[in-house]
């Protein structure tokens, strides 16, 4: 028997986005969330997928707003199809969780009935597929949530040729130490160990906790995030798909990877060696934004240094895209230092001993081995040549 | 500039004194009042006040003496020497000219003048005051003055070296600008200024920070509060489990505790039967064995109450025997009773016929013996009568008269012893004895006083004897025969012989008397009668008895004879004394045989008493025990009885032992323990239960979310709100830390700039420190906003600390300010030709002497630059080491003109000044010398005794008029010798020591 499906993860419906300072910005992005679930819906139609499965994730905490819980049933209440889910580290199902919360289960019923939260370690079966879904009960569970598959009794049951599908959260043994998780405090929580589930009869493991799309054996899969909440770590970090899985029971599953992301998140580095790097900056940015408002956002990294003037036409470059963006993230360890013609006309003052002088030693404090003393400096230079030249 | 030489005419005290200068070093000596100061102030009015005026300077300058006062004084500029006469007053005039130029006069004059000592403006005693040391002026700041010049001093100190460019406009703007932005954003301390964007920016942070905390503690007690119902939830099923069981347990317990409660019930009542049971069969027990005692003790009194019976008897025939013995020996004492009364009563009548015998014989006996003693009688009274017939002459009376007789005879031979005898030899004349005529041959004896006459005219007296005793033995013998005479007659004998005769019978009468008296005395004439009485009664007395026995005594008794009575009687005797002791023996048989039938009988009565005693008791228990008998029946039916009932006790006891067992196995002991428990344990168990369904609730009350908003949301928000809070701090605060950096390097570069200026002008004033204090010793001063400022003296040794000018002693600011002028002068008078003057008027008051003579260095080195160093003093002694010219002024009547001007006029002027009456120098605020010490001294002394050895400071000094550094040093020197004390209280006060 053949199972056609939609394996996705990682909604994390809700979040918060509060390093996006402006408030539309923020909306913008929390809306694409809820949004994508629809496109999902759409995937899902167009591939005749008989059921969703989401492991893990679906709401990003279990304190989640009543205005998120409406939004996120009225969205996958559209999807039409079964959506079944575990709760993952962000949602998960114990006690005084969103799962329980009364005005979830009314918004489901009312809203979701194709709904279905597993909060038990038992095989589900359906009419085409068996799943066996490993719920996070709490928020960091120490022991394998698939540990009770291992031993699992095939033998009393009788599933027939129904593809038998597992359904986790959490990060696998072999990324080590490493979860994809920002609130995790790595390795030791939350694990999964696939190795021994490999040698069961399962025929797909869906995972989540992965925000980006990976391919963990031939059948295991991360689906990764259907839309970007975070810039990538790395450029193998492939986030913002969705999978549909075909699966037949004892067969190698076909895997489609289908892009569902809306939002872009870039992020890049720039090092400033004069003050024509300032061009390179623009020329960067207008490639990859173009002429987009509010569709994009940017982490910006920027090291080097620049002249008086050039620094200020910095501050305006970054004030444009500032505005923008969705959200500007921006490292700037650009150091401020008076280019030559610069330094020239403020410590080259035959008329103005004090300011030659006053200029001279703020220079020398700007070398200064105490970094705090030498960037307050560097600031009082440009303070020192900005007042110069305007007055 | 070099001054030359000053005259002065009519000037205040002076008439006219000229004085001419040294070049270099000038010393101007001179008491008070002697002009000095007058001098300097001539010549610098000479200089700087116009000579036409009538100002207050002008009315002050002028002399007694009458004439406008004038000043003409020489002085040198750059080689050229200028000549000035100036007379003051309304119409005053000026001449002006010099080597180079004709006479100048009236304004023009005075404009030319200004024109070259540089003057602008008012004329004033203010000119030239960096240069000029008015009398009490020494110890200002002199940075006023230096600001003064300040133009001149820059203009000559940047040609020495300091080339800096002075700041511009735009420097300053920039200055203040920053200033002002600094001062907008901070406070004086430090911190940010409320209005300030570093301010908001610091309170957003905090904000931040508080609302941080305000999330995680809310993100946190929800975690907490699902931790805790997380927990609650799954130890609820097993407490519930346990609660399950514990009741189970519980009504267990309760079972078991009913059936304790029925078999102790039954216990109780098994208890009873078995005790019932066993009383009866030991009742019946008891009976039996009393029955049984019963017989035996009856039986065993029958054993023993037989042969008392037999003894009994026995003694009973005993009693018989003693009685009739004891009745035999009665009988036999009763006839030896009679047999004793019939011996007595012959006894009797033998004595009593004795008696009558004896008694009868006596009487006659005694009626012989009277009729002798009746004859004697006789014989007795007959001699008597015839001694009663003799006188009654005894030897006594014999013996006086024979003493009697001798007196007579012893009388007779005294007489005629006496006698003298006469003889007449032969005579021629005629002799008479005694009116009688003797012839011769006579013999005559005298025996009494005669006179004896011979012739016609011899008459002789002859007394014989010695006198008269002649006639006195006459009358012995006549009274010793009259006494003798007297004494026969009285018995009527004639002599002695008669008298012894008569003594003689009356002895012979005497014997025969008591020869009779003898004889009558034997006999016992007197006891005779009643010795007769007795006899006669004693036989009466023995007549009656024998007539009252007559009767009993048989007739052989009565016939007894007078010579038989005495054998009779003593055998009568003898038979009575035998019939005595058979009495007695029989009579004592009878007692005991009485006695021991008695005793017997006694005997025989107790025995049978007791054993009657024993016969009740027996038949008292025979009673009894018949009684018992009758009521539990023989021996048979008790033993049936007694089996019976032992059987019923073993069987009621056998069932209680069971129960009892039954009740063991149940525990009751350790039931109500258990209940206990367990109640205890459901208790706590329930307790537990509810604790946690509570902590589900509040848990469920926390974790049921209102929905509005998401507290993890908000937890994230928070920390960014922090994170940008702090980002943007931190940039205002870098911008706000470069504004002061820039404000700061402002005023540091500043002060770097300033001290560029003035480093040559310093290290001028520190080489002529350096004179007074020593190598290493630095001056500061600063130029800032176009003032000096902050003038310091640095010193070696001081622990590089910095003393300000104004905090320096009064002496030291003199010094200081002496250094600066000097140095300020040298600088500026290189402006023209090297040199410039400088006048020092009394200038070093405080300054001890130690430092004139460094000062004198100073000053030297000073002069040795260029300068014209003009010292004046009224000590001059002091500046002896500065090797100056010497001017001294005399005082007002003999200065008249030339004042002396060598060396010897010191030695003048320091003995002048002892002169000095009021030793004023204490007035004015210069220190002493030491002898002048000396007599300040003893002037406090002296006041300080006066005041009465103790004063406040300040009273002493006023009362002295003395300055207060003067009296200080005074009175500092006093209490370091100990001449006096410091004393209490406010003010300060000394007292005068001891010492």
């Amino acid at each position: 028997m053949k199972a056609t499906f939609i394996h996705t993860a990682d909604w994390q419906l809700g979040k918060p986005f509060a390093g996006v300072e402006d408030q539309l910005k923020r909306s913008i992005l929390q809306n694409e969330r809820m949004e994508v679930i629809r496109r999902i819906g759409n995937i899902a139609k167009e591939n005749n997928a008989s059921f969703v499965l989401v492991a893990g994730d679906l709401f990003d905490s279990s304190t989640a707003t009543k205005s998120t819980v409406s939004a996120a049933c009225s969205a996958i209440g559209s999807i039409g199809i079964p959506v079944y889910v575990i709760p993952g580290n962000h949602d998960h199902g114990g006690a005084g969780g969103i799962w329980e919360q009364e005005f979830y289960l009314r918004e489901q019923k009312e809203l979701a009935p194709n709904l279905h939260i597993l909060l038990k370690p038992e095989p589900v079966e359906l009419e085409n597929a068996v799943l066996f879904p490993c719920p996070l009960l709490r928020r960091h569970e120490s022991i394998d949530t698939t540990a009770w598959l291992r031993n699992f009794d095939f033998e009393g049951k009788s599933f027939g040729d129904k593809p038998m599908i597992i359904l986790a959260h959490g990060s696998i043994q072999s990324f080590g130490a490493f979860s994809d998780d920002e609130e995790s405090e790595g390795g030791a929580l939350n694990q999964i160990d696939v190795d021994q589930l490999q040698m069961k009869p399962f025929d797909y493991i869906a995972l989540g906790d992965w925000h980006g799309t990976k391919e963990v054996g031939e059948n295991v899969w991360y689906s990764g995030t259907p839309e970007l909440d975070r810039f990538p770590k790395g450029n193998e970090h492939k986030q913002g798909n969705t999978l549909v899985v075909s699966v037949t029971k004892g067969e190698k599953p076909e895997v489609k990877v289908v892009e569902t992301k809306n939002i872009e998140w870039h992020e890049f580095s720039i090092n400033f060696t004069d003050d024509l790097g300032l061009n390179y900056l623009n020329d960067e940015l207008k490639d990859r934004i173009g002429t987009n408002a509010n569709k994009d956002l940017v982490h910006l990294h920027l090291d080097g240094s620049l002249g008086l003037e050039a620094y200020s036409n910095l501050e305006i470059i970054l004030e444009s895209f500032k505005s923008r963006l969705i959200r500007l993230k921006l490292d700037n360890l650009t150091t401020i230092s008076p280019n030559s013609q610069e330094m020239e006309s403020l410590t080259q003052r035959a008329n103005d001993p004090l300011i030659s002088r006053v200029a001279t030693k703020l220079i020398e404090l700007s070398d200064s081995s105490d970094n705090d003393e030498a960037s307050v400096a560097r600031i009082a230079l440009r303070e020192l040549y900005i007042a110069c030249n305007t007055k | 500039m070099r001054l030359i030489s000053a005259i002065l005419r009519n000037y205040r005290l002076h008439r006219e004194l000229k004085v001419e200068f040294d070049p270099s070093r000038t010393l101007i000596g001179g008491d008070n009042e002697t002009g000095k100061s007058t001098l300097v102030e001539a010549i610098h009015r000479a200089l700087f006040l116009k000579a036409k005026g009538n100002t207050e300077s002008h009315r002050e300058m002028t002399s007694n003496n009458g004439g406008n006062p004038e000043v003409e004084l020489v002085f040198e500029i750059s080689g050229i020497k200028y000549n000035l006469i100036k007379r003051f007053g309304g119409s005053g005039t000026v001449s002006f000219s010099s080597d180079h130029r004709s006479v100048v006069t009236g304004p023009e004059a005075e404009a030319e003048l200004a024109s070259l000592l540089g003057v602008s403006g008012k004329s004033g005693q203010n000119q030239w005051a960096h240069l000029w040391v008015w009398q009490g002026k020494a110890g200002e700041n002199p940075s006023v003055y230096a600001s003064e010049k300040q133009i001149e001093l820059f203009q000559q100190l940047q040609k020495l070296g300091a080339a800096a460019v002075l700041q511009s406009d735009l420097d300053n703007r920039m200055s203040e600008g920053f200033a002002n932005i600094v001062d907008e954003i901070f406070t004086n301390s430090g911190k940010a200024k409320t209005a300030s964007e570093l301010y908001r920016s610091e309170t957003e942070l905090s904000d931040a920070e508080k609302a941080l905390q305000v999330a995680n503690a809310r993100m946190q007690k929800l975690e907490s509060a699902m931790q805790e119902m997380e927990l609650a939830k799954r130890e609820l099923p097993g407490i519930e489990k346990i609660q399950t069981d514990l009741q189970k347990e519980l009504t267990l317990l309760e079972i078991r505790e009913k059936e304790i409660v029925r078999l102790q019930k039954e216990e109780a009542a098994k208890l009873y039967d078995s005790r019932t049971a066993t009383e009866k069969y030991n009742e019946l027990a008891q009976v039996n064995k009393s029955i049984l005692k019963f017989d035996r003790d009856v039986q065993a009194m029958n054993n023993s109450l037989q042969p008392r019976i037999d003894q009994l008897s026995r003694l009973e025939s005993s009693r018989d025997a003693l009685k009739l013995e004891s009745d035999k020996a009665e009988k036999e004492y009763r006839e030896a009773v009679k047999d004793q009364q019939s011996a007595r009563l012959l006894y009797d009548f033998a004595q009593a016929k004795r008696q009558q015998f004896e008694s009868s014989e006596t009487l006659k006996k005694l009626k012989e013996k009277e009729k002798s003693i009746l004859k004697l009688s006789k014989e007795l009274a007959d001699t008597e009568e015839e001694l009663s017939r003799l006188p009654k002459i005894d030897k006594s009376f014999i013996k006086k008269l024979q003493g009697l007789e001798s007196a007579l005879s012893e009388a007779k031979a005294v007489l005629h012893g006496m006698a003298a005898g006469l003889t007449v030899i032969k005579t021629d004349q005629n002799l008479s004895a005694g009116g009688h005529s003797i012839k011769e041959g006579e013999k005559l004896i005298l025996t009494e006083d005669t006179e004896l006459k011979i012739g016609k005219v011899i008459l002789l007296r002859i007394t014989p004897g010695g006198g008269t005793s002649l006639s006195e033995a006459r009358q012995l013998e006549a009274d010793a025969q009259k006494s003798l005479d007297e004494k026969l007659n009285a018995v009527g004998v004639k002599g002695i012989q008669d008298a012894l005769q008569v003594m003689s019978s009356r002895d012979e009468l005497e014997s025969k008397i008591n020869s009779i008296s003898t004889k009558l005395s034997v006999m016992d004439a007197e006891q005779l009668a009643d010795e007769l009485k007795t006899a006669h009664h004693d036989f009466t007395a023995a007549e009656s008895r024998l007539e009252r026995m007559k009767n009993q005594i048989p007739a052989s008794g009565i016939a007894i004879k007078n010579d038989e009575i005495k054998e009779y009687e003593n055998n009568m005797r003898l038979e009575c004394s035998a019939s005595d002791k058979r009495e007695a023996a029989t009579r004592k048989q009878r007692d005991i045989k009485l006695e021991e039938w008695n005793s017997s009988t006694e005997n025989f009565t107790q025995t049978k008493l007791g054993i009657e005693e024993e016969i009740r008791n027996r038949d008292n228990l025979k009673a009894q025990l018949d009684l018992l008998i009758d009521t539990h029946g023989d021996n048979a039916i008790r033993t049936q009885k007694i089996v019976e009932a032992e059987s019923v006790r073993d069987n009621a006891e056998h069932t209680l032992k069971r129960t009892v067992e039954a009740i063991s196995v149940l525990q009751p002991d350790m039931l109500e323990l258990d209940k206990k428990r367990t109640t205890r344990a459901i208790q706590q168990n329930s307790d537990r239960q509810t604790e946690l369904q509570k902590q589900v609730f509040s848990a469920e009350v926390i974790l049921r979310s209102d929905g509005l908003e998401d507290p993890l949301e908000d937890l994230n928000k928070s920390d960014l709100k922090l994170k940008r809070a702090k980002d943007n701090w931190t940039g205002i605060n870098r911008k706000a830390q470069a504004f002061k950096m820039l404000d700061e390097l402002f005023q540091n570069e500043q002060r770097t700039l300033s001290d560029q200026y003035t480093k040559p002008l310093a290290e001028k004033i520190s080489g002529y420190l350096q004179c007074i204090f020593g190598a290493g010793t630095q001056a500061q001063i600063r130029f800032e906003d176009s003032e000096f400022s902050g003038l310091a003296l640095r010193r070696a040794g001081y622990s590089g600390n910095t003393f300000n000018f104004e905090k320096l002693s009064g002496g030291a600011k003199e010094q200081v300010a002496a250094a600066v002028r000097l140095a300020m002068a040298e600088v500026l008078a290189a402006e023209t030709d090297g040199c410039l003057p400088l006048v020092f008027d009394d200038a070093f008051a405080y300054s001890d002497p130690s430092r004139v003579a460094q000062l004198q260095r100073m000053l030297d080195l000073a002069a040795g630059k260029g300068l014209q160093i003009i010292v004046l003093s009224c000590n001059p002694v002091d500046y002896a080491g500065l090797g100056a010219h010497q001017i001294i002024l005399r005082d007002k009547q003999s200065a008249i003109s030339q004042p002396q001007t060598d060396n010897d006029s010191v030695n003048e002027n320091s003995s002048g000044f002892a002169s000095e009456s009021n030793l004023d120098f204490a007035q004015k605020n210069r220190i002493p010398t030491s002898l002048e010490e000396e007599e300040l001294k003893k002037q406090l002394i002296n006041r300080l005794t006066e005041m009465g050895g103790k004063a406040g400071n300040q009273t002493l000094r006023e009362s002295l008029g003395w300055e207060e550094a003067v009296y200080d040093s005074i009175k500092d020197g006093l209490i370091e010798t100990g001449s006096v004390l410091t004393g209490r209280g406010r003010g300060g006060s000394i007292i005068l020591s001891d010492l």
